[in-house]
């Protein structure tokens, strides 16, 4: 199971507080390891989208 | 005769320009079907039958004088609760919002709707700020114990049970299709730019789009003219949407498809049989049913929820400062997790988008098409009980987990996006969506009124009667 690190906890309690925010943390952990995992592929078909996109810019 | 709530927008607005019907009969009776029909699916957050009444008798005042103010001057109309409606409280599904008082003034698009004569009937529940986490208190219509929709779930359930001719939604990733689908009618998520989202409690203030909900195709044309920035319809339209969706096509109808990319959404077999039974129809009018590889639609995903998540946490900063234990858990999770997203990869989205539009657009032109064709979910409203509460979860052939990744790409893009009604096998309906270009909202309307013209879709409305049926899952 993922947990925060210091410095997302750090964001998210700025965000929610500090108690909300140790509540909902396993919970967030979770998501936004999630999304970190798809990022690499994101971010390779994203670069390529615009690399083609200003390829072919008139 | 037919009774009133039965008509669709442009039937009931064709009546009211004939003079065979008033607006307050037509309001009344859905206030009537309301009172109906609502204490079986809770589809309404608010409703003020009085202030309705009194805007229908003016519309009636103004027709009788001559001076009606088009064809939505007298239609009753709905608004998820996400969008202000003056002397309204906008409470957006949140106990954060319970003790909002009432707007002090419209939003842009009801500003513009009651400009056109729209009455307004009342607010519909949504999910909390439209992210889908939750459970509203609105049922699925046709069957208590299955899902009724995104987050646009009250507009959708009002017109599919025929409370309101047409309503207006919310989609950041799919909320006025997805209940559209699951419902049986018409939903459009219209090109970016048409419709001020000024007065809404948006997600994300990019991707966001207000649009109608309706019962039928040119219903969504109508609204869409009352509701879109004017001078916007008249660039994109050379003037009326509805105009623009009946006039004759340049040349032939020809639509695109990847069924390879239906496989990898994990579209279950009744759903792909009833989106091609769709595509015969139209192929049978002539139309042509173009095979593409489309695979790179599959690149929205991942940047929506990077651009939509992330421009949630200004949207909502202030809300959560002052209230953050009165959001559900869920809402939080999804706003946090937008707050942690670097900064690098949400500008990389942002910059991905044009590109992204421009490759559809040149698919769409290089193969002369006027639509991208897909189901819009991949599965028929799954039973409560049992369905994944992600949206991106992968599942069976009964998860929604596919459904933002099918629709996304048109709120990244800005492209428009079109959920229409294409069978209902099992007494569950199917949506198929249109993909089309850049202000070609006018276009997909009217492939969805030639394929509602030889294959009418309100054959069955759910709780006619409604005595005895569906009865209230809580009770």
């Amino acid at each position: 199971m993922s947990a925060l690190s210091s410095g997302d906890l750090e964001v998210v309690a700025e965000l929610l507080g500090a108690d909300i925010a140790g509540e909902d943390a396993p919970a967030i952990a979770a998501a936004i390891t999630d999304l970190r995992a798809s990022l690499p592929e994101f971010r390779a078909i994203a670069a390529e989208l615009v690399r083609a996109g200003e390829a072919t810019d008139d | 005769m037919t009774e009133l709530w039965r008509l669709g927008v442009e039937d009931a607005s064709q009546a009211l320009a004939d003079g065979s019907l008033s607006s307050v009969d037509l309001v009344r009776s859905s206030i009537e079907r309301i009172a109906a029909t609502d204490p079986h699916v809770h589809a309404w957050a608010f409703v003020d039958a009085d202030a309705a009444l009194a805007e229908a008798r003016q519309s009636d005042a103004r027709r009788r004088a001559g001076n009606a103010r088009g064809p939505m001057d007298g239609i009753p109309v709905g608004v998820k609760d996400v969008i202000d409606v003056a002397g309204m409280p906008t409470r957006g599904g949140s106990e954060s919002l319970a003790d909002a008082g009432p707007a002090e003034r419209d939003a842009v698009s009801v500003a513009r709707l009651r400009d056109a004569g729209g009455v307004l009937l009342g607010k519909a529940h949504t999910y909390e700020f439209a992210f889908g986490q939750g459970q509203p208190p609105t049922l699925n219509p046709r069957d208590p114990a299955r899902y009724a929709g995104g987050s646009s779930i009250g507009s959708g359930v009002a017109v599919a049970v025929g409370d309101a001719p047409a309503m207006l939604g919310t989609d950041t990733g799919g909320s006025i299709r997805n209940p559209a689908s699951v419902n049986g009618i018409v939903g459009l998520k219209p090109s970016a730019g048409l419709v001020s989202t000024e007065g809404a409690i948006t997600i994300s203030r990019t991707m966001d789009a207000i649009g109608p909900l309706t019962a039928s195709a040119l219903g969504c044309a109508i609204v869409l003219d009352a509701i879109a920035d004017p001078a916007a319809r008249d660039r994109a339209f050379g003037g009326s949407v509805a105009d623009s969706a009946l006039r004759p096509p340049a040349g032939p109808l020809r639509i695109g498809v990847d069924r390879d990319l239906w496989s990898r959404w994990g579209v279950g077999e009744p759903v792909r049989t009833a989106i091609d039974e769709s595509l015969a129809r139209l192929a049978d009018t002539g139309a042509e049913i173009v095979e593409l590889d489309l695979s790179f639609l599959d690149a929205a995903l991942t940047a929506g929820l990077v651009v939509s998540l992330s421009e949630s946490v200004p949207e909502h900063r202030s809300r959560l400062r002052a209230a953050a234990a009165e959001y559900l858990p869920g809402t939080r999770v999804m706003i946090a997790t937008g707050a942690l997203i670097d900064p690098a990869d949400v500008q990389l989205a942002l910059r991905m988008r044009h590109p992204l539009r421009r490759r559809i657009e040149r698919a769409l032109s290089a193969a002369g098409l006027t639509a991208i064709a897909a189901p819009t979910l991949p599965a028929g409203a799954p039973l409560l009980a049992t369905m994944a509460s992600e949206l991106t979860d992968a599942g069976d052939g009964e998860s929604l987990g596919s459904a933002l990744r099918m629709l996304s790409a048109a709120n990244l893009t800005g492209l428009p996006g079109l959920g229409i009604p294409s069978g209902e096998p099992d007494g569950r309906p199917i949506g198929m969506h249109l993909l089309g270009r850049m202000y070609g909202d006018a276009e997909l309307i009217a492939v969805a009124h030639r394929l509602e013209s030889i294959s009418p879709w309100r054959a069955r409305v759910p709780l006619d009667p409604v005595i005895s049926q569906a009865p209230d899952a809580r009770e």
